[in-house]
């Protein structure tokens, strides 16, 4: 049952649509994020999970490796090293968005700059999950 | 099924890693170390022709921790200076409530006459502030300020004007809150607030704030520096809010330090609710 599921996701047109929605959210968000990197150094600040010295630098290349990563999902150029590089990043995000969630901190994702950005919670959580799950689909080999 | 499941663990990692027969999409891990690397180059670029072209758009390279000066240091050094008279710290560390409109233009103490902070427009953010108001609810014994139910003695400190905000203890604030001489203002969520905050005080949250740092400007303390506080030395709210009304112009601004944590371990009581018939 289990393969037959995977055998399905690795058909190239799947893979490739999964490819397509996960480069789109991660082209926004880092536009979003070049568009205003003040806003996203005092949204990482809040989450105070970093040393305070390292958030700008933080602030000011992380947008950059998730536009690379999501142009490289968008056109296809190594799309599975773009899709593994957005799968590692999201994982890391949602840790963070559990641990200020854990701890109570009532701040703003984050994810997409000023624009769309819910509070980290329950909501946020789930939407992190599927977006690893749309992240490992375009990480997957495809069949043959 | 522990077979079956390693199995499948270990096919879900050959798909994700092995590379293609066909060799296109191979590289996988080289691959993704090669965006990272230029992304961190392409950033660093991108920031310093941000800041060499447009100071203000770009970062610091190293982002600084602020640490704001305590009221207390504050005073400290300009008496020593001598920029208020020999006997300056006393002097604007303390005045009578009795007779704070005889120097520096302060308002008597009155708080049915208080100039507070409009709430903003309702089909704006019509759950960003509270304005008490004498007859918005039966008051409760923990919402009725102290300054209301007696004359008041306690000695009110005066606040000096700063380009920056000012940490206060709990001893200071109370001496404000008591004399009424501070316009307070919780920096948390709506949320937050109704579930316990400083009697009396406004609820402007740092995230609507930021979003329209303009609802500053309908703000009218007055004369009266302006207390933020949020919940204590995790919350960064006040803090960030009391920036914001620096920027908006507020010469005297000051963080409560420990917040309602403080306030709630020296014995004071919270009020709950919005305050507005919620």
């Amino acid at each position: 049952m289990m393969s037959a599921v995977l055998v399905w996701l690795r058909r190239p047109g799947v893979l490739r649509t999964a490819q397509i929605l996960i480069g789109a959210v991660f082209l926004v968000a880092a536009l979003a994020k070049i568009a205003d990197l003040h806003t996203f150094a005092m949204q990482l600040h809040n989450y105070r999970m970093t040393p305070v010295w390292i958030e700008n630098l933080l602030a000011m290349t992380l947008p950059w490796v998730e536009l690379l990563a999501a142009l490289s999902l968008l056109f296809g150029v190594r799309p599975r090293s773009g899709a593994v590089l957005v799968l590692g990043m999201m994982l890391v995000f949602t840790f963070g968005v559990v641990v200020a969630w854990a701890r109570g901190l009532d701040v703003s994702c984050g994810c997409f700059g000023k624009a769309l950005s819910g509070q980290v919670g329950a909501q946020k959580f789930f939407e992190n999950v599927g977006l690893i799950l749309l992240a490992g689909v375009a990480s997957l080999r495809r069949n043959g | 099924v522990q077979k079956r499941a390693k199995g499948l663990g270990e096919e879900i990692r050959d798909l994700m890693w092995k590379e293609a027969k066909d060799g296109n999409d191979g590289g996988v891990l080289r691959g993704a170390i090669v965006i990272l690397l230029a992304g961190l180059v392409i950033g660093l670029l991108f920031n310093g022709l941000l800041r060499a072209s447009n100071g203000e758009r770009g970062l610091a390279w190293i982002r600084q921790e602020v640490k704001l000066n305590t009221l207390e240091e504050v005073l400290a050094d300009r008496a020593a200076g001598g920029e208020e008279g020999s006997d300056s710290l006393k002097a604007m560390m303390v005045r009578s409530a009795e007779g704070p409109g005889t120097e520096g233009g302060e308002e008597p103490i009155d708080r049915s006459s208080e100039s507070l902070p409009p709430p903003p427009p309702v089909d704006e953010e019509p759950r960003a502030s509270e304005a008490p108001s004498p007859d918005a609810e039966e008051p409760t014994p923990s919402d009725s300020p102290p300054a209301e139910e007696s004359p008041v003695s306690e000695e009110v400190p005066v606040i000096p004007e700063s380009g920056e905000p000012l940490l206060a203890q709990h001893g200071t604030i109370k001496a404000l809150y008591a004399g009424n001489a501070a316009v307070f203002i919780d920096a948390r969520s709506v949320e937050e607030f109704a579930t316990g905050h400083i009697p009396g005080a406004l609820n402007i949250p740092f995230d609507v704030v930021y979003e329209d740092p303009t609802l500053l400007q309908q703000l009218e303390a007055g004369e009266k520096p302006i207390v933020c506080y949020c919940d204590g030395s995790e919350c960064e709210l006040a803090e960030n809010l009391a920036f914001a009304l620096i920027d908006a112009g507020y010469r005297r601004v000051l963080v409560y330090e420990g917040g309602t944590d403080a306030w709630t371990g020296a014995g004071e009581s919270l009020a709950t609710g919005t305050g507005d018939g919620e």
